[in-house]
């Protein structure tokens, strides 16, 4: 009798997994998006617009520049749609935001504009939830930000300014959150492999410029007139009947021809085994080049106007890998600090390496921090860099 | 008979040669400027002005106007900026062309990530704030009339 | 085309001077097609104002894909077809039309220019409406089949076909007028 009952039962089962197994594939839900662009563009819309003040105060606690108020508090909880959108999107590694490059230098770029608010959202969240002692929360949102700036960068030249910026400023807020935080192991090995996963290609110029350069040439030709038109416009330059007198296929061409060889040479010495200092000097030179070629040239006045300030752009990504590095770093110095109760005599092995010298960072101990100092000149601002970082008691 | 090509230049030699007569000239560019005028009154009355963007859009003039003299420096261009005394363009700084890629790197030109910030966030203000907490209900009632 | 595309870039952003450079510039035109296919002056002058206050209109939006001529001309040929289509059965009286010759220059060329003109125009007039609108839009205008079919809303095929009939029927008009 019970066997029966058994075997009835397995059957009903069996029927009803079967049915449960056939029915719902019949409607199975499309997927979640695999571009992370979708997700960061429904957090844009989805964030409360905030007042001037609360925008203000914002920035300043992203900043670190003070501690997050009530106010603050609340309307960041009142964005946690945006918030959970940001994270979600920052975990998917394609991020395509469609923009239009068929439109030259005109295309336009807004998610630039609120993918820098939402960044503040994201780190002031990070502040608040360390302040609360969620570390590890915390900390999640600072890799939120660095992945989201990795995704701003993958663009034209001024994206990645863009996501250096936000880099650099989700490297601050964990470099704040780790000299708070108590010693825990286990979080920081999870950080640890966490930052490593981060890529850093968007904090190099060189894919940058790749893409500037066939924007650019594009725009330089008769068929997309209108096009170099709005980019000279853009840059608040009137354009003169003169101008079409001016500009021919063949006065066009010759534009073209040094554009491209200008921007090849610059990404040569980018690409080049050189030294940072070796590397800034040339391309200081090309930069020179360039301004005093078009003097005299007609065919580099184009050149001037479009191509990068190759130098300063050059010196602004060493500077986002040295806080990346040096910051990476810090993490191996506070799991020492965290397993042994005190700071190492020396940098551990195999430690990332200062960009402006190639060499380790310089290690020193302080009475309640740790620095670690470039060993190489910043060429453009003359300084040394270098990066402190707290230790709590 | 005329083969297809024969007809086809006897068609293309035959095209009158009309002129348009002085007061047909008045009358369509008098009415079409008005036009002209009008869309763009009712395209500034969209575009609500604030005190933040009348000084930025000032702070713009200077800005064009010290990047149009690094640009008149350097040869050729000289060429290309031209301010003709009877030419009045009526170019305003929209949010949108604010946001294109060559003015978010002037705006990083002029003054690193701060000023692109804050050409960002007047762009977005510009733009206008977006409704909150729009139901599904009020949509209905909108497509409803 | 380089100078459409920066007065078009202009008059976007609100060049009146560039508004009247391109009336200047193509109003001759747009009014020799408006005349040929309504064969009305009158009329005709007011398509052309019509075409001109629309598009001015549209500073600040106007997009140019294609050429401005093509846009222009289209925009001119599908109102012609609109009052065509009100005036249908009724013989619209014929102003004066300002012919004032082909494009040859010399006076012998002229005489024999005007001659043509004049015979064309009786030809074009024997013409269904939309074969002569599709031959008159080609050959006097230059426009691509592409850019009419677009602008008339109907296929390529059809105004390849409205093309081929009307040069037939020119064709054999001819032919008939020369036998006799």
């Amino acid at each position: 009798m019970r066997k029966y009952t058994n075997n009835k039962f397995m059957k009903a089962i069996c029927i009803t997994l079967m049915l449960a197994i056939s029915g719902p594939s019949a409607f199975a839900l499309p997927p979640d998006p695999d571009n992370a662009a979708l997700l960061y563009y429904q957090a844009f819309l989805l964030y409360e617009q905030p007042d001037e003040s609360t925008r203000d105060l914002l920035k300043d606690v992203s900043e670190g520049k003070i501690e997050p108020s009530k106010k603050i508090i609340e309307y960041v909880e009142g964005c946690h749609t945006s918030l959970e959108l940001a994270m979600v999107g920052s975990e998917i590694p394609m991020c395509h935001w469609g923009v239009r490059f068929s439109e030259g230098f005109a295309a336009n770029l807004p998610f630039l504009a609120q993918a820098r608010f939402l960044y503040r959202l994201v780190v002031a969240d990070a502040r608040i939830l360390a302040g609360q002692g969620a570390y590890r929360e915390a900390l999640s949102r600072c890799l939120v930000a660095k992945r989201m700036g990795q995704h701003m960068g993958d663009n034209v030249l001024i994206s990645v300014f863009v996501a250096i910026s936000i880099d650099k400023g989700a490297n601050n807020c964990i470099r704040d959150i780790l000299g708070r935080m108590p010693a825990d192991v286990e979080t920081l090995q999870w950080l640890k492999t966490q930052v490593a996963t981060v890529p850093t290609r968007a904090l190099s110029i060189n894919h940058a410029l790749k893409l500037e350069q066939e924007v650019a040439l594009q725009t330089m030709r008769v068929e997309n007139i209108d096009m170099l038109v709005e980019t000279l416009t853009g840059a608040g330059i009137e354009v003169s009947d003169e101008m079409l007198k001016a500009v021919d296929k063949m006065s066009l061409e010759k534009c073209r021809e040094h554009y491209s060889n200008h921007m090849s040479a610059m990404q040569n010495v980018l690409s080049a085994p050189m030294t940072y200092a070796k590397k800034y000097r040339e391309l200081e030179k090309l930069d020179k080049r360039a301004k005093s070629e078009a003097k005299g040239n007609t065919d580099a006045a184009i050149t001037a106007f479009l191509a990068p300030a190759s130098a300063k752009a050059y010196n602004l990504s060493s500077n986002a890998h040295a806080i990346n590095n040096a910051t990476r770093t810090a993490v191996d110095i506070y799991i020492i600090k965290a397993k042994t109760g005190k700071l190492p005599d020396g940098l551990p092995a195999d430690s990332p390496k200062d960009p402006f010298s190639g060499k380790d960072f310089e290690y020193e101990v302080t009475k309640n921090s740790f620095v670690l100092h470039c060993q190489a000149e910043d060429l453009e601002k003359n300084e040394i860099h270098q990066y402190e970082f707290k230790v709590s008691k | 008979m005329r083969p297809k090509e024969n007809i086809e230049k006897f068609v293309r030699v035959g095209k009158p040669r009309v002129t348009t007569s002085r007061q047909m000239d008045k009358r369509t560019l008098d009415d079409s400027f008005e036009a002209m005028e009008q869309t763009i009154r009712t395209k500034s009355a969209d575009h609500k002005p604030s005190v933040p963007r009348i000084i930025f859009q000032s702070r713009m003039i200077k800005l064009t106007a010290t990047a149009a003299v690094i640009i008149v420096a350097i040869g050729l261009i000289s060429l290309f900026v031209h301010q003709g005394p009877d030419e009045q363009i009526g170019y305003d700084q929209s949010p949108t062309k604010m946001m294109s890629a060559i003015s978010l790197t002037m705006a990083y030109r002029r003054g690193g990530i701060d000023t692109l910030d804050e050409q960002c966030e007047k762009a977005i203000r510009m733009l206008g704030p977006r409704p909150l907490h729009l139901t599904l209900g009020q949509l209905l009632s909108e497509n409803n009339g | 085309m380089v100078e459409d595309k920066i007065l078009v870039w202009k008059f976007n952003r609100g060049s009146k001077d560039a508004l009247r450079r391109i009336y200047e510039k193509y109003k001759d035109d747009l009014l020799g097609l408006a005349i040929t296919l309504l064969r009305d002056r009158s009329v005709a002058e007011d398509i052309v104002h019509d075409v001109f206050v629309s598009f001015a209109q549209t500073t600040g939006t106007y997009h140019l894909s294609g050429t401005l001529k093509g846009y222009l001309s289209t925009c001119v040929a599908n109102r012609a077809r609109d009052r065509n289509r009100l005036r249908s059965g009724q013989d619209a009286g014929l102003d004066v039309v300002e012919v004032v010759g082909s494009n040859s220059d010399g006076p012998m060329e002229h005489a024999i220019g005007s001659e043509e003109s004049g015979r064309l125009k009786d030809l074009l007039d024997r013409l269904p409406y939309e074969q002569r609108e599709v031959i008159v839009l080609h050959l006097h205008h230059g426009i691509r089949f592409r850019e009419i079919a677009g602008a008339l809303g109907i296929s390529i095929n059809t105004v390849q076909s409205r093309y081929r009939y009307g040069l037939d029927k020119l064709r054999s008009i001819l032919n008939s007028v020369v036998t006799k």
